[in-house]
């Protein structure tokens, strides 16, 4: 058991802890939090996949071309964490503005399935 | 820059600059949004009368597979100018019929077509799946009802996020394995991944665009959402946005699974492919079943979505030519007709404030040329000879039938289905034409004429002419196609791409295939040793 297995082991607890709460309830808040778990999750396990034991941080600096061969640590993961987690905002941003029109058309936060659309194949 | 480029950028920039002329749509901001979609097709008929593809664009000088490159060819121009010009026509509809125009509306088209160039340009897995929630966001957004319950809404995006969750999820553990997010390098380096990575990649990501792409069971959020969206949207998510999921699903199939067959079996009995192919399959003869129960037009047209794509997956998951050239033909066909047929319940919705189909008689005898749209647009939708998915349909028949028994069963599903489909929407085509029906508590006023201005028929009959042109001349289009098909087949990579690879491969020292297994970790304990490899080595050249 190192730090990789435990990092791992909680990323993927956040995920599996996010479709538990989408599974177990039909608030819309439930919702945007589960779903907001579940990309912290993944975003931890991204940048796991770029790090290495003993690697040295990706910033090209005057001792580098003196310091020997030292791994650097995967830069790529990080720009992707970045661009997820801004993609993230706007979605959880989107849908916490479709929770406000919920709230207003029909005064609660909980999502019923409607009964008129509950039909063939839904 | 490559011209290439100003179809990702140029809607973009526009978009962010229409809110600075005002909160509502005015006569500027509907000019500026209509001029910018008409001077980007105009660009991309123009390239396609010039042929110089296909061309690889590098995006900040970064050569692949390091940075981000995009492929450009007849195919990937055409689809971008079918979006866009769909999106031409959807906003110019709500300009002209539409009930509300917030100058949101005008930016979110715009975002979408940005994100849907992007998305069929790229060759980045990563850059693939952030245009896809671009395109997933402004859809979330413009169907977003301004009056009444959002609950449709809610659930396309409580799926949309799962779907993206699961294919995010799927990158990072293919990209753990992979050390690269390049489609083409991707699918040269997937046999040497490990089959717990080769199988929680595939499928998670598969599942996104599944989802994306309304295949059953995946598809419960597609019926209401269209339900509740206005009909210029429901053209956009039918057209754009499944169309884009229906071709990025067969890109990452293609390039990264190489048609399924470097995936090993799901058990004995069946492969992936045809797990795929039965999934699809299910999904065909739903889909028409359901619209043969369906009361409301906009969910009719939904289901008829739904069904439409379920075939382009068993086209995908077939990946023989034949068939891949059936998912070209029929993402446009699909495209083409279903956009008639919103146009048509768009103007009857705006007239008799009702989507049930039943109550729409009377309409078509005062304007019978709505009759007509909506025959042209149902002949183009179940392929009737000469009209678009006709050769659709036909190639994927002749697709299927290389394929033995799996593809005889389902040459037989798509008959069904067709026959399933021309009654439905045949069915609300008589409804239109009837003068009496039963009577409508709705239908105060009587019959008002809906055709005879200008912008009705303009916008009808581009989009008709369309529809003529690839019914009755589909060679322009099939070479196209051709061309592709065989591009991507060629080693599973479209040759440009891969002669970039191979030749930055020698220049740096970069060993993957010469030297068999390069994996992401002993890149990075060969450069421990003092090889630099070459990703990392780009790196520092980059700085």
């Amino acid at each position: 058991m190192n730090v990789v297995h435990l990092v791992a082991i909680s990323a993927l607890s956040l995920f599996g802890i996010g479709l538990y709460g989408l599974w177990s309830g039909r608030n819309v808040l439930r919702w945007i939090l589960a779903v907001g778990l579940m990309e912290t999750g993944i975003n931890v396990f991204l940048v796991l996949t770029g790090w290495y034991p003993g690697a040295r941080v990706p910033i090209i600096t005057e001792s580098f071309s003196t310091s020997g061969p030292v791994p650097f640590l995967d830069p790529v993961p990080s720009a992707l964490v970045l661009t997820s987690i801004v993609i993230g905002l706007g979605t959880t941003t989107l849908a916490l503005a479709l929770a406000i029109l919920h709230a207003r058309s029909h005064g609660t936060l909980e999502c019923e399935a409607d009964p008129e659309t509950a039909e063939v194949l839904e | 820059m490559n011209t290439a480029v100003a179809f990702i950028a140029a809607p973009l920039a526009v978009a962010f600059l229409l809110p600075l002329l005002g909160s509502r749509s005015s006569w500027g901001s509907r000019a500026a949004a209509l001029l910018t979609l008409l001077a980007l097709a105009a660009v991309g008929l123009l390239m396609l009368l010039r042929p110089a593809f296909p061309q690889v664009v590098v995006i900040g000088g970064w050569r692949a597979p390091f940075g981000i490159s995009l492929y450009v060819d007849a195919l990937s121009v055409m689809l971008v100018v079918l979006f866009d010009l769909l999106a031409l026509f959807a906003l110019w509809f709500q300009h002209q019929h539409g009930q509300e125009k917030p100058v949101s509306f005008d930016v979110l088209v715009l975002v979408l077509s940005a994100a849907a160039a992007g998305a069929v340009f790229t060759q980045d897995l990563f850059n693939l799946f952030v245009f896809l929630e671009i395109t997933t966001v402004a859809a979330l957004a413009l169907s977003a009802p301004q009056t009444g319950s959002p609950r449709g809404v809610i659930r396309y995006w409580l799926f949309g996020s799962v779907a993206s969750a699961s294919m995010l999820l799927g990158i990072a553990i293919l990209y753990s394995g992979a050390g690269t997010l390049n489609l083409v390098e991707l699918g040269s380096r997937w046999s040497h991944l490990t089959p717990p990575v080769q199988w929680l990649s595939g499928v998670m990501i598969l599942l996104g665009f599944l989802v994306k792409m309304e295949i059953v069971p995946f598809h419960v959020w597609a019926p209401s959402t269209y339900r509740a969206a206005p009909s210029s949207v429901g053209l956009l998510l039918s057209g754009v946005v499944t169309g884009l999921a229906a071709f990025s699903a067969w890109k990452f199939f293609a390039l990264v699974l190489r048609g399924g067959a470097s995936l090993p079996p799901v058990s004995g009995v069946f492969s992936f492919s045809q797990a795929l192919f039965g999934l699809g399959a299910l999904t065909l003869i739903l889909g028409a079943l359901a619209m043969l129960a369906e009361k409301d037009a906009k969910k009719l047209l939904a289901f008829s979505t739904i069904s439409q794509m379920g075939l382009v997956l068993m086209a995908i998951a077939l990946g023989n030519p034949r068939a891949v050239r059936a998912v070209f033909f029929l993402i446009f066909a699909h495209a083409l007709g279903k956009s008639l047929l919103f146009f048509v319940t768009g103007l009857v919705v705006s007239r008799r404030r009702n989507s049930e189909w039943r109550s729409w008689h009377g309409l078509g005898a005062a304007s019978p040329s709505l009759v007509w749209f909506w025959f042209l647009g149902t002949a183009t939708i179940i392929g009737l000879p000469l009209f678009p998915g006709f050769w659709g349909k036909l190639t994927f028949i002749g697709g299927a039938l290389e394929m033995g028994l799996w593809g005889r069963v389902g040459v037989m599903l798509l008959i069904l289905a067709t026959v399933c489909e021309s009654v439905a929407l045949l069915r609300v085509g008589h409804a239109l034409w009837e003068r009496e029906g039963e009577p409508s508590p709705r239908d105060e006023v009587p019959s008002p004429r809906v055709s005879g201005r200008l912008s009705y028929w303009a916008g009808a009959l581009a989009l008709s002419a369309a529809i003529l042109w690839m019914g009755l001349w589909p060679a322009v289009f099939s070479r196209a196609f051709v061309t592709a098909q065989q591009a991507y087949a060629g080693d599973g990579t479209p040759s440009v791409v891969r002669t970039s690879t191979d030749a930055f491969a020698q220049r740096s020292g970069h060993h993957s295939r010469r030297e068999g297994r390069m994996t992401h970790r002993q890149g990075r304990i060969s450069h421990r040793d003092g090889n630099v490899p070459a990703r990392h080595a780009n790196v520092s050249q980059g700085r």
